[in-house]
């Protein structure tokens, strides 16, 4: 993306006070998102095979991290 | 960035074999195909875009063909391929390496004639259209390669960007309302291209697609986390469980009482047993002993009859022919005795007669004497002879009673007959015990069977039964129970089985839930990402485009606006730019599940007031559409070849000459396809001296037929071919090829060299 640190600025923001705000680890939260984006990017000009189901998965352990470390407190 | 080098045309519609370079020089990186209305620019823009989208690239009624050509079986190859070099960035990201590569990309497609039923008409169809890319080796051979030419040229210029990169310009003034006729449809189709065109060309819409994708995908983890949950109530299932359990524990217990009544039934019924049998005084079951004693009775009559069998053949010993032999036995003893030394020593039986009257018949006695016939030898022979034979007789009767007494006396009757007379005997003792044990046995039955107690018996056996029937009672019971505590127990085990699973499916929904919300909150970013960047860009963009139009109607006079009607003109406009608007409050239901995410070119006079697209001038509308479309190249930082055909078109003056020169700085490989007229100025001739790296001019054969009939304009052409020929020559040049009439007089026109 010739913006690429454009977005990556504002998501790291909106990651930042988003993430914070439920109890989401914001760093996790970026990659999480600047994956799926890079992703979508890819998938415009060249197929991402999967790409959904990838997505998803990505989502999901990002949850059941989520999860474990309320768990664990 | 992307960098044409070379775009070579095969029997392409009016083409049938031209090549162009373009121009790689970044001080002169304009490139000028100039040509008069109707000798191929717009054909040569077609062809570009064949090459790069395929027929999708063409207008639905464009007439792809090959140049001047009758079709036949065998067919003929349209080509368009174009080498370009690129360095391995693409449109949207930047290059990953320092090193530019040069590739090659073919589009080609056989025409092959089709026979209708009517001679006179000629049909066709294409056949084999085939693509290949190519990347040139160090050594500048081609090697070929697998990836398709469509996903590398989706990836440098996708198709939705073709009108900005490979440009019709009279299609531009779409954005601005451009010639539809339907007021409605017009704005709601200018305004959805003119948001795609924003969002897809400065990169943004990956937000919108990525957060359509999650929002989806959030939306999809809550249906799951509603399905792994369930109908089933999980307090309700344990409380069902909770008094399955507790009718399970009363029922486990009801059970044990039973299991111990049955014990301590059985356990009375074992000493009703005992006292039975201490009653029968050990013998067992009084219904035993009659049975046994009749046992008894049948098997001491088989003895009897046995005893009395075996007594018949003791007595019939006695008449047995071993019995008489043994009695006569020392008598015939005494006589083998006597005989035996009279048959030892020869006297019996008389052997030696036997002899002489051999003697008698051969006539001659062991003394040698003639003993034949009437001889007195022979007499006294006879004489002796007659003497002894009555001794003879005797002799041999005395042998034949030897022989008799010792075959008598060599068998044993004795041994045989004392052998069976003992078996009988043995047989015979067996035979008394048995009887005298029976007749014992039987006694004792007797005995018992007079000394039971049976009432005593009977009451014990009445208690037996009663314990016998409660026994089976209890067991009836127990397996009723059983069944019933098995029911229970498989009920419980489905019920726990139901908690578990609904359990694991409270994990899941846990899962999903949690994934729902980190979807909603990644959307949430998006969203908010999204807007302020596509805010931050739209407002940039809206910024640029404002300073490009400006810079396009500088110095503009009203001699500049030759198409001015009484419409309002450029100078009217005091601000351009992109606004966002929300379709929903017009009222537009193709819209209404769509955020006010929609954007619109506006131009504002010098007051602030919007001013409608339709009261503005055709020519005004031409630049304000240029200048977005220009300043949305610019914004984008797209690195790559900009084809633009009638892009000066309805211009004059100074907007003409201003939009030359901003087209031409802005990208970074401009191609303009412009008109002779476009540079009849020398002003826009002097901007292509300067920046124009190559030039070319197109010249339709088909002017020069016109002119043998009645005033086509090009000079000179020696075949009738109706095709568009290209030559070299600049604004101010002409050639053998392209020379029309009254080109030569005209000032500062020069002729160039002849090339073809």
């Amino acid at each position: 993306m010739n913006n690429y640190d454009r977005i990556y600025a504002e998501i790291s923001k909106e990651s930042e006070a988003l993430g914070s705000a439920s109890d989401l680890d914001p760093g996790l939260l970026l990659n999480l998102i600047m994956e799926i984006v890079d992703m979508e990017d890819r998938n415009r000009t060249r197929k991402v095979p999967k790409i959904h189901q990838q997505i998803q998965g990505k989502i999901l352990l990002v949850a059941q991290d989520k999860i474990r470390k309320e768990e664990g407190q | 960035m992307i960098k044409f080098k070379r775009i070579d045309i095969r029997n392409f519609v009016c083409f049938d074999d031209i090549a162009i370079e373009p121009s790689t020089d970044t001080k002169k990186p304009l490139t000028v195909v100039r040509a008069e209305n109707g000798s191929g620019k717009t054909t040569l823009l077609r062809a570009i875009r064949w090459g790069m989208y395929g027929e999708k690239g063409l207008p639905l009624d464009f007439p792809l063909h090959p140049a001047w050509w009758t079709p036949d079986d065998i067919g003929i190859t349209t080509l368009v391929s174009i080498e370009f070099e690129t360095d391995s960035s693409d449109r949207l990201h930047k290059a990953s390496s320092v090193r530019d590569t040069v590739y090659l990309f073919r589009r080609s497609v056989t025409t092959i004639g089709k026979r209708t039923d009517n001679k006179d008409v000629l049909d066709s169809r294409r056949i084999n259209e085939q693509t290949q890319l190519m990347v040139q080796e160090i050594d500048g051979s081609w090697k070929p390669l697998p990836t398709g030419v469509d996903s590398v040229i989706n990836q440098l210029l996708p198709w939705e960007l073709r009108d900005f990169f490979v440009m019709d310009a009279d299609k531009v003034a779409d954005f601005v309302g451009g010639s539809y006729d339907d007021k409605e449809l017009q704005k709601k189709d200018v305004i959805a291209k003119t948001t795609n065109a924003i969002n897809g060309l400065l990169g943004i819409d990956i937000f919108k697609m990525a957060q359509d994708r999650v929002d989806k995908i959030g939306r999809n983890f809550g249906k799951e986390a509603t399905v792994a949950v369930g109908d089933s109530n999980l307090d309700d299932l344990q409380s069902e469980l909770d008094q399955l359990r507790s009718e399970k524990k009363e029922f486990e217990k009801e059970i044990t009482k039973k299991s111990d009544k049955r014990k301590d039934l059985v356990d009375r019924l074992q000493k009703c047993n005992i006292n039975l049998e201490s009653e029968l005084k050990g013998i067992g079951a009084a219904e035993e002993l009659p049975v046994r004693l009749e046992k008894n009775n049948k098997l001491l009559k088989r003895e009897y009859n046995r005893h009395k069998m075996i007594v018949n053949q003791l007595a019939r010993q006695v008449e047995s022919i071993e019995f008489l032999a043994t009695l006569s036995h020392t008598y015939i003893s005494d006589s083998y005795n006597t005989l035996k030394p009279l048959y030892d020593s020869g006297y019996i039986p008389v052997k030696h007669l036997y002899y002489v009257r051999s003697l008698l018949k051969s006539g001659i006695c062991v003394c040698g004497q003639d003993i034949s016939q009437n001889n007195k030898h022979r007499d006294r022979v006879l004489e002796q002879i007659k003497k002894s034979s009555k001794g003879e007789e005797r002799a041999n009767y005395l042998s034949q009673i030897f022989d008799a007494t010792r075959s008598l006396v060599e068998y044993t009757p004795a041994d045989i007959w004392n052998k069976q007379c003992d078996s009988l005997k043995t047989d015979l003792v067996d035979c008394g015990t048995q009887i005298a044990d029976l007749l014992a046995e039987i006694e004792d039955i007797q005995l018992k069977i007079d000394g039971i107690d049976e009432a005593q018996i009977q009451l014990i056996r009445s208690e037996m039964d009663s314990l016998q029937s409660q026994i089976d009672n209890t067991n009836r019971a127990l397996a009723g129970s059983d069944i019933r505590l098995s029911n229970l127990t498989a009920t419980i085990d489905s019920l726990n089985k139901q908690i578990a699973q609904r359990l694991r499916g409270e994990i899941i929904a846990k899962d999903k839930q949690v994934a729902e919300s980190v979807a909603k909150i990644i959307t949430k970013v998006l969203d908010r990402a999204y807007n302020t960047i596509q805010d931050e860009q739209v407002t940039q963009l809206s910024k640029r485009m404002d300073a490009l139009f400006s810079q396009m109607i500088r110095n503009v006079t009203d001699k500049d606006l030759e198409y001015v009607s009484d419409k309002l003109g450029v100078r009217m406009i005091a601000k351009v730019g992109i606004q966002p608007i929300d379709e929903r409050s017009d009222g537009y239901e193709f819209f209404a599940d769509r955020r006010p995410d929609s954007y619109e070119i506006f131009a504002h006079n010098e007051r602030g007031r919007n001013m409608k697209h339709s009261t503005i001038n055709g020519a005004s509308r031409r630049v304000l559409a240029l200048s977005f479309v220009l300043a949305l190249c610019d914004e984008s930082k797209t690195f790559a070849p900009l084809i633009a055909d009638s892009l000066l078109n309805f211009m004059t003056g100074a907007v003409r000459r201003n939009t030359l020169l901003i087209t031409t700085q802005i990208s970074s490989q401009p191609i303009l396809l412009l008109t002779t007229g476009d540079l009849a100025l020398q002003p826009e001739v002097d901007v292509i001296d300067k920046y124009a790296g190559a030039t070319y001019t197109l010249t339709g054969q088909w002017d020069a037929i016109d002119a043998s009939n009645d005033g086509g304009d090009v000079l000179r052409w020696n075949d009738r071919r109706l095709v568009s020929l290209l030559c070299s020559c600049g604004p101010r040049n002409y050639c053998d090829i392209c020379e029309r009439i009254g080109w030569a007089k005209l000032p500062g026109w020069q002729k160039r060299e002849n090339e073809r």
